[in-house]
C-alpha cells in the first residue's frame, strides 16, 4: 500500500456542491434539457436526413402505388345504389383506411430512428451519462411528432390529390390527420428506444407497434372515413378524438415511467 | 467528495468481469488500476460512472458523509473513454453547447471557447466532429468531460492516441484533478501509472495494493 | 448463479407426482364423463349436442385472460424487484398464455363453423384473440431479439406492461366499429342463464383446467430457472 501524499501541493477543501434546485424548478430545467435534446435531434437530422428520407421514400412510392391501383382499378367503388356514379360508404372508409396504412408504415420505417442512430453511432453513452432519462424521452418524442406530423402534412394534401376522396369536413380531416400522426408518434417511441437495444430491428419494430397502435388506427380510420363523404357522421368521430387523447395520455405516463429501465443499464 | 466501493463485482450471466473490489478514495487523491485486456478496467470504469449497474456490491459517492442519489451523478462525474462518441454530424462547438444545456448548465460561450482552446481546438470548433482526426476527437473528449467541472474524472487510457502536447495536457488535466476531487485512471501505461497514489490491479485478484 | 427455488415442488432425484398432481386426472375425467353421459342437448344452439363445446370453449378463454394477468404482475415484479425469477415466471406465464390463447382460436373456429356457419366471422371476440396472438408473437420475438438476460428482462418485462394496458382498450374499441356486432352471448354465467347440469360441469371443467395449466407454468417455471 502506498500511502505517500499527492505529488501536488496539498488540494484545497472541496467547494461545496450548488445546492439542489427546487422541485418547481427541477421540472422547469427538465423541460429545457427536454428542448435540448429535441433541437439537437432536429439539427442532425437536418443535417444527415437520416430518418427523413426514409420516411419520404416510403410514403411517396406507397402513396403512388396506392393511387394507381384505386383510380385504375377502383371505379366500381363509386357506384350509388341507384347506378349513378358518387361518393359510397364503402369507398371512403376504404380511402380513409388506405391513407393510415401509409401513414403507419411510413411511421414504422423512420420512427425508430430516434433511438437506433444513438446506439449505432454509439452516442448513446454520452448521451446516458449527461442527459436525465426523461429528458432524453421527451426530446425524442417531440422530435418523432414533429417528423410525422410533417410527414403527414405533407402526404395527406397529396393523397387528397390524387385519389380525389370528396372531402366533406376539411377542419376534420386536418384534426385527424394531425392528432393521428402525432398519436402515432408518441405511442411507439418507448418501442423505438427497446428496438434499439434489440437485434433484427426493422421488422420487430412494426411487430411491436401494431397491437399498441391499433386503438389510435381504429379511431382515426373512422374519423378520416367521417371527413369524407359518404361516411360516418362526423360528430361521432369528434367524440371519438377525445377518446384516442385519453389513450396516448395513458400510454405516454405509463412509457415515461418506464423509460429508464429501458434506457438506462 | 468521497468515492466508496463496497464488494462491487459485475458478471455478465455466468461469466465474472470482476468480483469483490472495495476500496475508499479521498478528496486529491488518484486510484491508477491496471490489469491485462479483459480484466475489467473499462467496464470497472463505465460502473463508476452509473453507466451500468454493478451486480452485487454498493458504489457510493458522498459528499459530507451524504451519498448523492444516482441521478445527481450527472452533474459530478467526467469520463474519457474509448467507448465514449461525440455527435460526428455536429460541429465542437454545437456539441458542447448541447450537453451543457442537457446538465442544465446556463449557455456561456465565452466558456466554451476557452474549454476547446485549453484542448488546443481553438480554430477548429465550427468543424464538423466527423472531419476530426482520431487524436483531435480525443481532445474534444477532455472538453466534454471537463464541462461540468467534475468532482470524480475517470480516464479510460488517457493518452491513447495522443501527440506529445496532447500528453502534456492530459498531465495538466490530471494535476489540476487533484485539487477539484478524485481522479481515477484505468491504464496499463507505466508513465501514468506514477500519478496513482492507489493501485488496483484487476488482474491479480482484485486486491489493492 | 443460485435461483430461489422456494416457490417449486422439491425436486426429489426420482420424480413421482405429488397428491394434487394424481388428483387432476379424475378431475378432468369427470368432466369428460359427465359431459357425454349426464348433460342434456341445448336450447338456442343450431345443432343441440355441440353446446357441449362450452365446457372447454369457454373455460380456455377465460384462462388465457388469467395467464395474461400473471404473466402482467410477474413482468412489473420484476421492474420493481430486478429479480431474475420474476422474469422467468412471467415468461412461462406467457407461454401457457400462448397455449391457451392458441386452444382457444381453434375451439372457437369449430364452435363458429357449428353455429354460425363460417369459421371466421371477424366477431369483435375473434378480432380480439387475434391481436392478443400478435402481442404474444412480438412478445416472444422480442425475446428472441434480445442476447444480455438483464435487458432481455427489462424490455420484455415493459412491452408487457405497454401491450397490458392496451387490450382492454382494443376490446373497448373494436365494438365501435360499423358493421361488427357481436354474436358471442354476454351475461349468460352471471344471470344463471345455464341449467343446473350445465353449470356444475362448467365449473368442474374451469377448475380442471386451471389446475393443469398451473401444472404446466410450475414445470415451465422449473425449467426457465434451470436455463437461466
Amino acid at each position: 500500500m502506498s500511502s505517500t501524499p499527492p505529488a501536488t501541493t496539498q488540494p484545497p477543501p472541496a467547494k461545496p456542491l450548488p445546492a439542489p434546485p427546487a422541485p418547481s424548478s427541477r421540472m422547469l430545467s427538465g423541460l429545457g434539457e427536454a428542448w435540448a435534446v429535441f433541437r439537437k435531434d432536429l439539427l442532425s437530422e437536418l443535417r444527415t436526413r437520416y430518418a427523413l428520407n426514409a420516411l419520404l421514400v416510403f410514403a411517396l412510392t406507397t402513396l403512388l402505388l396506392v393511387a394507381m391501383t384505386v383510380v385504375t382499378q377502383g371505379q366500381g367503388l363509386t357506384r350509388l345504389p341507384g347506378g349513378e356514379v358518387g361518393q359510397t360508404a364503402a369507398r371512403a372508409t376504404l380511402l380513409a383506411g388506405l391513407l393510415w396504412i401509409i401513414l403507419f408504415f411510413s411511421g414504422m420505417s423512420g420512427l425508430a430512428r430516434a433511438f437506433v442512430k444513438e446506439e449505432e453511432a454509439r452516442t448513446a453513452p454520452a448521451l446516458r451519462l449527461a442527459a436525465q432519462p426523461l429528458a432524453v424521452f421527451f426530446g425524442k418524442m417531440l422530435f418523432n411528432v414533429a417528423l410525422l406530423v410533417a410527414m403527414a402534412l405533407l402526404i395527406v394534401p397529396l393523397f387528397v390529390l390524387f385519389l380525389k376522396p370528396d372531402v366533406k369536413d376539411g377542419a376534420l380531416l386536418l384534426a385527424e390527420t394531425v392528432l393521428g400522426s402525432a398519436s402515432l408518434a408518441c405511442v411507439t417511441t418507448i418501442l423505438g428506444a427497446i428496438v434499439a437495444r434489440a437485434e433484427s430491428r426493422a421488422s420487430l419494430f412494426a411487430a411491436l407497434a401494431f397491437p399498441i397502435v391499433l386503438p389510435v388506427l381504429v379511431i382515426v380510420v373512422n374519423g378520416t372515413a367521417a371527413a369524407f363523404a359518404g361516411g360516418p357522421p362526423s360528430e361521432e368521430a369528434r367524440n371519438q378524438l377525445v377518446g384516442l387523447v385519453s389513450y396516448v395520455v395513458m400510454l405516454v405516463t405509463l412509457s415515461a415511467w418506464l423509460f429508464e429501465q429501458v434506457w438506462r443499464d | 467528495m468521497q468515492l466508496r466501493l463496497e464488494n462491487v463485482g459485475k458478471w455478465y450471466g455466468r461469466r465474472r468481469v470482476f468480483d469483490g473490489v472495495s476500496l475508499e478514495l479521498a478528496h486529491g487523491e488518484c486510484l491508477v488500476v491496471t490489469g491485462p485486456n479483459g480484466s475489467g478496467k473499462s467496464t470497472l470504469i463505465t460502473v463508476l460512472a452509473g453507466l451500468q449497474r454493478p451486480t452485487t456490491g454498493v458504489i457510493r459517492l458522498c459528499e459530507k458523509g451524504a451519498a448523492l442519489p444516482r441521478e445527481a451523478w450527472r452533474h459530478v462525474v467526467g469520463w474519457v473513454a474509448p467507448d465514449l462518441t461525440l455527435y460526428p454530424e455536429l460541429s465542437a462547438r454545437e456539441n458542447l453547447d448541447f450537453f451543457a444545456r442537457v446538465l442544465g448548465r446556463p449557455a456561456d460561450a465565452a466558456r466554451r471557447d476557452r474549454l476547446l482552446a485549453r484542448v488546443g481546438l481553438a480554430g477548429r470548433e465550427n468543424d464538423l466532429v466527423r472531419a476530426y482526426s482520431t487524436g483531435m476527437r480525443v481532445r474534444l473528449k477532455y472538453a466534454f468531460a471537463l464541462l461540468n467541472e467534475p468532482r470524480l474524472l475517470l480516464l479510460d487510457e488517457p493518452t491513447a492516441t495522443l501527440d506529445a502536447d496532447g500528453m502534456a495536457l492530459v498531465d495538466e488535466i490530471i494535476a489540476e484533478q487533484r485539487c477539484r476531487g478524485l481522479l481515477v485512471l484505468a491504464t496499463n501505461d507505466p508513465r501514468e501509472i506514477r500519478h496513482g497514489d492507489w493501485r488496483l490491479d484487476l488482474g491479480s485478484g482484485s486486491a489493492l495494493q | 448463479m443460485g435461483h430461489e427455488m422456494g416457490l417449486m415442488t422439491p425436486a426429489s432425484p426420482k420424480h413421482r407426482l405429488a397428491w394434487w398432481q394424481w388428483a387432476a386426472f379424475p378431475v378432468l375425467a369427470a368432466v369428460v364423463a359427465l359431459t357425454y353421459l349426464w348433460v342434456g342437448p341445448a336450447t338456442y344452439f343450431s345443432s343441440p349436442g355441440a353446446a357441449r363445446i362450452i365446457f372447454f370453449h369457454v373455460p380456455v378463454a377465460m384462462l388465457l385472460a388469467y395467464w395474461y394477468l400473471v404473466a402482467g404482475v410477474c413482468s412489473l415484479r420484476y421492474l420493481l424487484s430486478r429479480e431474475q425469477r420474476w422474469d422467468v415466471k412471467a415468461a412461462a406465464a406467457a407461454e401457457v398464455g400462448l397455449v391457451c390463447t392458441i386452444l382457444a382460436t381453434i375451439s372457437g373456429a369449430v364452435f363458429a363453423r357449428v353455429q354460425w356457419n363460417s369459421w371466421w366471422n371477424w366477431d369483435p371476440k375473434q378480432v380480439a384473440i387475434v391481436i392478443i396472438l400478435m402481442i404474444y408473437a412480438a412478445y416472444f420475438a422480442l425475446r428472441g431479439a434480445v442476447e444480455d438476460l438483464d435487458l432481455r428482462a427489462r424490455v420484455s418485462a415493459v412491452y408487457a406492461l405497454l401491450a397490458g394496458v392496451a387490450v382492454p382498450v382494443i376490446i373497448k374499441v373494436l365494438p365501435q366499429l360499423p358493421g361488427t356486432g357481436t354474436l358471442h352471448p354476454s351475461g349468460t354465467l352471471q344471470s344463471g342463464g345455464m341449467s343446473a347440469d350445465y353449470r356444475v360441469v362448467f365449473w368442474l371443467a374451469l377448475v380442471g383446467f386451471l389446475w393443469v395449466t398451473s401444472w404446466l407454468y410450475r414445470l415451465r417455471a422449473r425449467l426457465g430457472a434451470l436455463e437461466g
